[in-house]
């Protein structure tokens, strides 16, 4: 008889269907991961295989939990901690319309979560609502660390979708492959902003298109080393982009953005707007952290880390809230 | 995933002390003499490195690849699984794990063309779905713990910046190490350490003296197993002038055929 009874399924994940089921001897309620195997093929598919190798040997409150792997000859089970729901759906759930108080729980436990993979020289790659699990007592954990590879970030799923774009970073949209750190971080200032408006923040249809909608909000950014700033020519740029003269300028400048192997000389200027607006929900505080993780330069790009001491998070702070899941 | 050694399933789990690796062996590797069991070690780190090398991947993949064999031998031994279908499977478990995956074919046919290459009485027999069921013995062998530190990411480290003379003859120690079985014994920064020593023993190299005290200083290293290490690695030097690769195959089949007869 199989330890584990199968209650649902859950969904399909990157590479195998995922179901609800419970321990028959311990009643535990767990999610189990089906991954077939084809030796006739291949062995245990890479994804699986980075996935299993990164969770046995990363343990946090933030990060789902692997309690155990079952192998058999036609398939590969991987034992998770059951979470209830995932971001997506818990917003869903809202209609969208999460109080300020409980975004700014669930970011901090996502940056938390980070920060322990980044200390730890790991990559998510491939943060989304989709792949942030919570329970009921809203515990936010990361999860499917199976897209998570060296080689480029693929495009395609275990069932063929499309992985969505919407939380990839600029540098790695146009081409860069030199990424780090930052790119989780440009996918959590998405999914921030999300999280405070309801919708997806930057929804783009293709990878052109997904440029464009970050450009549109965000600036079209300019290669331009710091000091031309107050240059006559790009005083006149300025002048004629944004009318007001607002520091949205500095905000866009990106040394060596035009260097990128995707960058186009046709891409359209567009000045930026004001984040207040789009995101009433926000605090200044909010809108500050947010920019910073929103920042253009991959370098200039705030860390997890230093995110989690930013003052946005003073009023946790001051509740206590701040324990457990922030070592 | 270098910043976390001491958490590590390495630490926690795989690391043996030089008794209970004495013990394995003698229970194991009873009909060979010390020299033999020694150079069974070196004939198969230098088969998965010809395999590596066949596939130009990084040391550090090579080094992951022996660290997997020698986990495997611990509990098993050259009768439960032949080594030579072993030796394959650990390159290529170790290609996807450290991000560089092969199609198993390929790894399939580059490990059959360098058996063949080494010597025409290694025998591998075996095809595509051998590797993937050896794979499944392996996985489950090491629990599915996989990730593996090095020492290389020891001397790579920002905090001491080697001269690339001292830099070379240190990487090629560590590479040595993994003929022996320190690596399942000795944390990385241990084997590094005593890497740099001996290879400044060996060419009085560039590293000043006093960045070198600060780094030691700094790494807080027991200095017993510094000079343990250094010791074992003086002596595989010296087996290491007797050893002779065509020989192997024969000691191979005779050591297999031996623990065969006994069991």
């Amino acid at each position: 008889m199989e330890k584990y009874q199968k209650i649902e399924k859950l969904g399909e994940g990157t590479y195998g269907i995922v179901y609800k089921a419970q321990n028959r001897e311990t009643n535990e309620v767990v999610a189990l991961k089906r991954i077939r195997l084809d030796n006739e093929e291949e062995g245990v598919p890479c994804t699986a295989i980075r996935e299993i190798s990164l969770l046995k040997e990363l343990k946090h409150p933030n990060i789902v939990g692997l309690f155990d792997v079952l192998h058999t000859e036609k398939k590969l089970t991987l034992v998770f901690e059951f979470m209830d729901s995932d971001l997506k759906k818990f917003v869903d759930a809202y209609g969208g319309d999460l109080d300020p108080l409980t975004v700014k729980h669930l970011l901090y436990q996502l940056l938390c979560g980070i920060a322990y993979c980044h200390r730890n020289r790991v990559l998510h790659r491939d943060l989304k609502p989709q792949n942030l699990l919570i329970n009921k007592r809203g515990d936010l954990k990361l999860g499917d660390f199976g897209l998570a590879r060296a080689f480029g970030i693929p495009v395609r799923s275990y069932s063929h979708e499309v992985v969505t774009l919407w939380y990839r970073a600029p540098d790695v949209l146009m081409g860069s492959r030199q990424y780090d750190t930052s790119i989780d971080i440009w996918s959590i200032g998405c999914i921030f902003a999300e999280m405070a408006t309801g919708r997806p923040f930057f929804a783009g249809t293709s990878i052109d298109d997904q440029v464009l909608h970050i450009f549109k909000i965000m600036g079209t950014p300019i290669d331009s080393p710091s000091s031309d700033v107050s240059s006559p020519s790009a005083q006149q740029q300025q002048q004629q982009q944004n009318g007001s003269g607002e520091p949205d300028y500095a905000r866009r400048l990106w040394p060596g953005c035009a260097q990128l192997p995707d960058w186009k000389r046709s891409f359209p200027i567009y000045p930026g707007v004001a984040l207040e607006p789009l995101l009433p929900k926000l605090s200044a505080k909010g809108i500050d952290l947010l920019r910073r993780l929103l920042e253009y330069a991959p370098e200039k790009r705030i860390s997890a880390e230093q995110a989690l001491s930013h003052p946005y998070f003073d009023e946790l702070r001051n509740m206590g809230a701040t324990s457990g899941g922030s070592n | 995933m270098a910043a976390n050694y001491w958490e590590s399933s390495q630490f926690q789990r795989f690391l043996l002390t030089r008794y209970e690796l004495a013990e394995i062996e003698s229970t194991h590797m009873i009909q060979l003499t010390n020299h033999e069991i020694t150079h069974l070690k070196i004939y198969f780190a230098d088969l998965i490195l010809k395999i590596g090398k066949r596939l130009r991947t990084r040391q550090e993949i090579i080094a992951t690849a022996i660290v997997y064999f020698k986990r495997f031998y611990i509990n098993n031994t050259f009768y439960d699984i032949d080594p030579y279908l072993m030796a394959a499977t650990c390159m290529y478990l170790a290609c996807k794990v450290e991000e560089n995956p092969h199609h198993i074919k390929h790894i399939w046919s580059e490990s059959s063309a360098m058996f063949t290459e080494t010597s025409p009485d290694i025998r591998f027999p075996y095809d595509i779905p051998d590797i993937a069921e050896c794979e499944s013995y392996l996985l489950e062998e090491m629990k599915f713990y996989l990730v593996v530190y090095h020492p290389y990411q020891v001397l790579i480290d920002e905090s001491i910046k080697l001269s690339k003379p001292a830099l070379q003859a240190s990487w090629s120690i560590i590479n040595d190490s993994y003929r022996t079985d320190m690596t399942l014994v000795y944390p990385p920064h241990v084997i590094a350490v005593a890497a740099l020593f001996l290879s400044r023993v060996v060419d009085q190299g560039n590293l000043s003296d006093i960045e070198a005290q600060q780094w030691f200083a700094d790494l807080n290293v027991d200095i017993t197993d510094v000079l343990q290490v250094v010791t074992e690695l003086l002596s595989l030097y010296k087996v290491w002038s007797e050893y002779d690769e065509a020989k192997m195959p024969e000691l191979v089949s005779r050591y297999i055929a031996d623990i065969a007869a006994s069991s």
